[in-house]
């Protein structure tokens, strides 16, 4: 622990953001019912009240809208922020993700142009990656980008996109050479969500909900400075952006609580239906329970790691996992116990459907933000060392690829 | 187990491995599978002066430890010898050790701590009864005052070390539960050896007729002993864990060795998805273990208001991925990993006498089941 006579600076400035998050955030664990309206205006107004504070983007240069400290300060905050809540998690892709991707492969332009708007959130931004025919391999993606004149042409169609409706800039990675294997002929782009040509779509969910959007890109014209680093070199770009997701993940404060006390509701629930002496429920409460307290410890384990400034380890890539198969067997158990009340209930009632929307919802933890499967290739390979498959497409020229959903 | 290790403790795990591969490696461990007592009383002395029967005692008796948190140490201790399936009432004689230190008059922890802590005596825990209630439900044994004196009768089985020990922490009904230390020699006693899946630890039927215990053998107040049993509970089932997850660790590393070196089809099996996948799946169950275990002895440690219900959850869990893990190991393993000669079935006998020692899986998920529900109605009326 530092010597707090050599340290007032430090000192200083947890003393400041303490005071700040005090008055501005919710303490962790706080639940708030907002719709996306508020709580992206809250988002907004958090980042920007932490940027006039001089404490939005600690490590980035003033210059470009950050607070010039460093890591030693950055740590400061992450530990007196993990006891909050922190609205701005709302812009973790533009805060998280392309703001850092734009202070390593930006030019200098494009980080005055951007930086500042991005970082005290004036300006949010989203994430063009995943296609209906790339997700998993998402390096096989096939929207366009041609060179036309000063003008690159985009055609294409993105999907998965979180906040694309409500976003103004958006990082794109699009192929720009066909004749090459396909990680060596992607490039990445800044787009400007208003030009002409771009439509964000909704995209419902099977529990109702539409969290995610399609966007479509139709004879989009980019400048030729919305190129973010080197053409054909975008490949680079964006495995530096998905590195920093973990990052991110890992700074997102209390709000990333893991496990926790799910199991109480499911408790009520058996109370409910009179089921607290089956000796099947019985196991199945006290599996729940047991699963959850060693999420919250994984959790602990993951933000202990950040915190101390250490790269995340096996703990990140297995707590996926985790909580994907407790978030089904969680939704199962309720499903199981609520019986004829879970498929059918009382419109008027509150809580209505509770057990439904939550098994309908199950799917989709073991899909987004990375496929367990995918979570297992990479615990496999890159956590245990394990030889990776023989790769077939990797020196093939991407138009002689057969990706994404083909008839033969 | 790997968060916070200070340096001492990093020593003490180091030292503890050496000594342990330099003096019951595997091969040592199979020879000793014929021995009666299933591990030599010299290399238990060495281990004493290690630290191994200290760590629970306090240092006003004798004891002491590196860190001054004395249960963590002696679980580096249990995870290094569940890592080379080593032999030993490591956990009999400690959870001895605790129960007399905790509730012992002082002529008692005199008489028997210095011994404990130097490895001449070897303890243990006669709690369970036929049909193997391990929560003390079970206990077969009578005790009934006679003057100044009490007289024991029944039995408990089975008692690891139970033909081993010297001294003999017996949990009786006396209207109440009651705890007494009787000298495994006294009048009375016999034991029978009873076969086990383990190689090389021991249990026995332990018979009482007729055992003249005096007063001041008395571990703890007469009809007193639920809280006391359900902590040398605890302190059991701690060592169980890490045990089981320091046989997991070493069951993972050679099976990751060996598909790495082993190939099929052109290639090693360890690139094949399949397999990778399975790999995954253990590696989350070991770091979940690994993270449980550490939370399970913390909270014993410091007896917080929870300890109960996270010693039943790691137990749970634990126990049943332990066994899940070491069977997975063994399939991928092929026809080499069912031979005597493998190593692997070592484990998997280790792994099984851990999970059932102090209660099955399903026994503590009830055990949890009854708690959280307590729990709740309190705070639903709160």
């Amino acid at each position: 622990m530092s010597d707090p006579t050599l340290d007032t600076g430090l000192d200083e400035f947890r003393r400041r953001a303490r005071a700040f998050l005090e008055a501005h955030a919710d303490p962790a664990g706080t639940e708030r019912h907002d719709d996306e309206a508020t709580v992206v205006a809250r988002a907004k107004a958090f980042q920007g009240a932490l940027a006039d504070a001089g404490m939005a983007a600690i490590t980035y240069p003033k210059a470009l809208g950050g607070a010039g400290l460093d890591a030693a300060h950055q740590r400061v905050f992450d530990e007196e922020s993990s006891a909050f809540e922190l609205p701005s998690r709302q812009f973790m892709i533009g805060l998280g993700m392309c703001a850092p991707v734009l202070l390593e492969f930006g030019t200098d332009a494009q980080q005055r142009a951007y930086l500042p708007g991005l970082l005290r959130a004036g300006t949010v931004w989203c994430q063009l990656f995943s296609e209906p025919g790339a997700g998993s391999d998402v390096a096989s993606l096939q929207t366009r980008a041609e060179r036309d004149g000063d003008e690159w042409v985009v055609n294409g169609q993105k999907v998965w996109t979180s906040g694309a409706h409500y976003c103004d800039y958006g990082l794109l990675v699009a192929r720009t050479n066909t004749d090459v294997p396909k990680h060596r002929g992607l490039s990445m782009f800044v787009v400007d969500m208003r030009t002409p040509g771009v439509n964000a779509r909704p995209l419902r969910q099977i529990d109702g909900h539409a969290h995610f959007n399609e966007v479509f890109l139709d004879d989009v014209r980019l400048p030729a400075d919305a190129l973010v680093g080197d053409a054909d070199d975008g490949w680079r770009v964006a495995v530096a952006m998905l590195a920093n997701e973990r990052v991110a993940i890992g700074a997102g404060g209390s709000s990333q609580q893991m496990g926790g006390d799910g199991y109480v509701t499911l408790i009520d629930l058996a109370r409910t239906q009179r089921c607290t002496d089956d000796p099947m429920v019985r196991q199945q409460l006290a599996d729940l329970y047991c699963r959850e307290r060693i999420l919250a410890l994984m959790g602990q384990r993951i933000r202990a790691a950040f915190v101390a400034g250490r790269a995340p380890g096996p703990e990140g890539s297995v707590a996926k996992l985790a909580t994907t198969i407790l978030g089904k067997r969680s939704a199962d158990l309720a499903m199981a116990m609520a019986g004829a009340g879970g498929l059918a209930w009382d419109p008027t009632d509150p809580s209505g459907g509770e057990q439904a929307a939550s098994l309908l919802f199950a799917p989709m933890l073991g899909i987004a933000g990375g496929t367990s499967e995918i979570q297992r290739n990479i615990i496999g390979e890159r956590v245990l060392g394990l030889p990776k498959e023989p790769a077939v497409d990797r020196d093939v020229p991407f138009r002689e690829l057969r990706v994404g959903t083909q008839r033969t | 187990m790997h968060l916070a290790l200070s340096d001492d403790q990093q020593f003490f795990q180091e030292t503890t491995r050496k000594f342990l591969e330099q003096e019951t490696p595997l091969t040592t461990v199979r020879a000793l599978a014929d021995d009666p007592a299933g591990f030599e009383r010299a290399w238990w002395e060495r281990g004493a002066e290690l630290g191994w029967t200290s760590l629970l005692v306090p240092e006003s008796d004798g004891g002491g430890s590196l860190s001054g948190e004395g249960l963590l140490d002696l679980v580096i201790v249990a995870e290094e010898m569940g890592r080379l399936v080593a032999p030993g009432p490591v956990g009999p004689t400690n959870i001895v050790a605790a129960a007399v230190a905790a509730g012992g008059s002082a002529e008692l922890r005199a008489d028997v701590l210095p011994g404990i802590v130097s490895g001449e005596v070897i303890g243990a825990w006669c709690v369970a009864g036929p049909g193997g209630a391990w929560d003390g439900s079970g206990v077969a044994v009578t005790a009934a005052r006679d003057g100044d004196d009490f007289v024991l009768d029944g039995l408990a089985t089975p008692v690891e070390a139970g033909g081993q020990a010297d001294q003999l922490l017996v949990t009786a009904r006396t209207g109440g539960i009651t705890q007494f230390l009787v000298p495994a020699g006294t009048s009375g006693i016999t034991s029978e050896p009873l076969g086990s899946v383990d190689l090389v630890r021991r249990f026995a039927t332990v018979r009482f007729d007729g055992v003249r215990v005096p007063a001041g053998r008395l571990v703890g107040e007469v009809d007193a002993a639920e809280a006391a049993v359900e902590r040398q509970l605890q302190l059991a089932i701690v060592l169980d864990c890490a045990e089981t997850v320091g046989a997991l660790d070493r069951v993972f590393e050679i099976t990751l060795e060996y598909l790495a070196d082993r190939s099929s089809f052109g290639r090693p099996l360890a690139s094949y998805q399949a397999i990778k996948h399975r790999f995954a799946d253990m590696k989350m169950w070991l770091e979940a273990a690994h993270g449980v275990t550490e939370l399970a002895a913390r909270s014993v440690h410091d007896n917080t208001a929870d300890a109960a219900e996270v010693v039943s959850a790691a137990a749970s869990y634990i126990g049943d991925h332990a066994t899940e893990i070491v069977q997975e190991c063994t399939q991928l393993h092929g026809g080499i990993g069912v031979t005597w000669e493998h190593d692997l079935h070592l484990y998997l006998r280790r792994v099984t006498l851990d999970r059932n020692l102090h209660g099955t899986p399903a026994q503590h998920r009830e055990r949890l089941a009854a708690m959280i529900l307590t729990d709740e109605q309190e705070r639903a009326h709160a």
